[in-house]
């Protein structure tokens, strides 16, 4: 595993822009950069920098069909879209595809057999449950249930954690808005929480998760203050 | 469409105004934005993952990304171009890992179709002020540092396959990059 606090996040935000980072890397460096305001500044100032090597590529004329088609798509009104065998039963606000789109890229946990439970996904019209393991790759922490009917969520703690005083603080990681905070868990056997309503309907397949070191008590400013030590991402339950 | 980038890049305060208005939800701005930059994005996202027609829907999502979030352009933090390169560059760099985490390795794309490689790529760079300043600082780099930090830009190569493109160990082309950006940065400050 790759120790990242012991790495310059400035260095690590260069790398990330030039796409250096191996892939696993490249998806935790993504958690923490969704809850990181300082990141995101380093991030776009490395792009800046780095911006005048895409003038030395030569340009490409794209085929006129591909203007054509986005303009269609836009009239439409359905810009940004999942895959269509994704696509869950549950009505969601618009905005969340847009999410999911942008996340799309993202990997599911390394630690899941990621493959056969992807092809379950695209079976599975509205998953009952979904869970997430959280952990560096290889190394599991916690495992997370969240039922969005019943409007709750288990936290289990299935490995070593961090020691100290300080507050684990679970948070799920929207693509475009502010973490939400789903609680301070219990760092040793099972914390069940009630679902905040914002959270909800943002629970769906491919949503990311993460819990950051925290004050006792949880997070003064609602936002994460700490560093990130556990991301996953949210797949459905195929027992559930 | 014979607007160039760096001509674009020059006139920055019409592409900001552009994304502004995209941001909006203006179709004729989107369209606009699309004539003045779609050709060097296609370019760049075309160096990445070497396929017309994989490069082709990757525009096309680019497109449509920027059409729902031209509002989290923020234009105190870098130009308007720098913030669609990037949209186009992490758009084709997911591509490429999901690719390389669900192909086998010798389905792994093909290079024959790549465009002849370019002169003198420099030339086209050095027409902007930040473009010369880049060109400059990356000519006071090692070689090496040089070399991995161009080469992972354009083909987005992870540490180890530049590794296993320059024979080198992975922990000697992890620093040559590490060192050359931290040089970059000095210098460009």
């Amino acid at each position: 595993m790759i120790d990242e606090d012991a790495d310059d996040p400035d260095l690590l935000a260069g790398e990330y822009v030039l796409g250096t980072l191996d892939p696993e890397v490249r998806d935790a460096f993504q958690v923490r950069l969704a809850m990181d305001r300082d990141l995101q500044a380093r991030v776009a100032a490395w792009e800046a920098r780095l911006a005048p090597l895409a003038d030395a590529v030569p340009p490409l004329q794209p085929a006129p069909a591909v203007w054509h088609r986005i303009a269609a798509q836009i009239a439409r009104g359905q810009a940004t879209g999942p895959a269509p065998g994704r696509r869950p039963r549950t009505p969601i606000r618009p905005g969340l595809w847009q999410s999911l789109g942008f996340w799309r890229g993202w990997a599911a946990t390394a630690t899941l057999a990621a493959a056969s439970l992807a092809a379950w996904l695209v079976l599975a019209p509205q998953p009952p449950r979904l869970i997430a393991v959280l952990g560096a790759p290889g190394e599991p922490s916690w495992l997370l249930t969240a039922s969005v009917d019943a409007g709750e969520l288990q936290a289990r703690v299935v490995g070593p954690l961090e020691a100290g005083p300080r507050a684990h603080e679970l948070w799920l990681v929207p693509a475009d808005a502010a973490p939400i905070s789903l609680g301070v868990l219990a760092t040793d056997g099972t914390t069940a929480r009630p679902l905040p309503d914002p959270a909800r309907p943002l629970l769906v397949p491919g949503a990311v998760v993460a819990v950051s070191l925290e004050p006792e008590g949880g997070s003064p400013t609602g936002q994460p203050t700490g560093p990130v030590l556990y991301t996953g991402r949210l797949v459905a339950d195929p027992d559930g | 469409m014979a607007v160039t980038t760096a001509q674009a890049l020059d006139d920055g305060a019409a592409l900001t105004g552009l994304l502004t208005a995209v941001a909006a939800q203006d179709r004729k701005a989107l369209a606009r934005l699309y004539e003045t930059t779609a050709p060097q994005l296609l370019g760049v996202i075309h160096r990445l993952v070497r396929r017309r027609d994989v490069a082709e829907e990757i525009l096309h999502d680019v497109f449509l990304r920027v059409w729902e979030r031209a509002a989290s352009f923020a234009p105190e933090r870098g130009s308007a171009m720098a913030w669609l390169v990037s949209v186009a560059r992490h758009a084709a760099l997911d591509t490429l890992r999901r690719r390389q985490r669900e192909v086998a390795l010798d389905e792994v794309p093909s290079y024959g179709d790549a465009e002849d490689p370019d002169p003198d790529p420099y030339q086209r760079m050095i027409r902007t002020a930040e473009g010369r300043a880049l060109a400059e600082c990356l000519d006071q780099l090692e070689t090496e540092q040089r070399y991995c930090i161009v080469l992972a830009y354009h083909e987005g190569l992870t540490h180890e396959e530049l590794a296993a493109r320059l024979a080198r160990p992975l922990g000697t082309v992890k620093s040559w990059v590490r060192r050359g950006l931290q040089r970059l940065r000095r210098c460009l400050e």
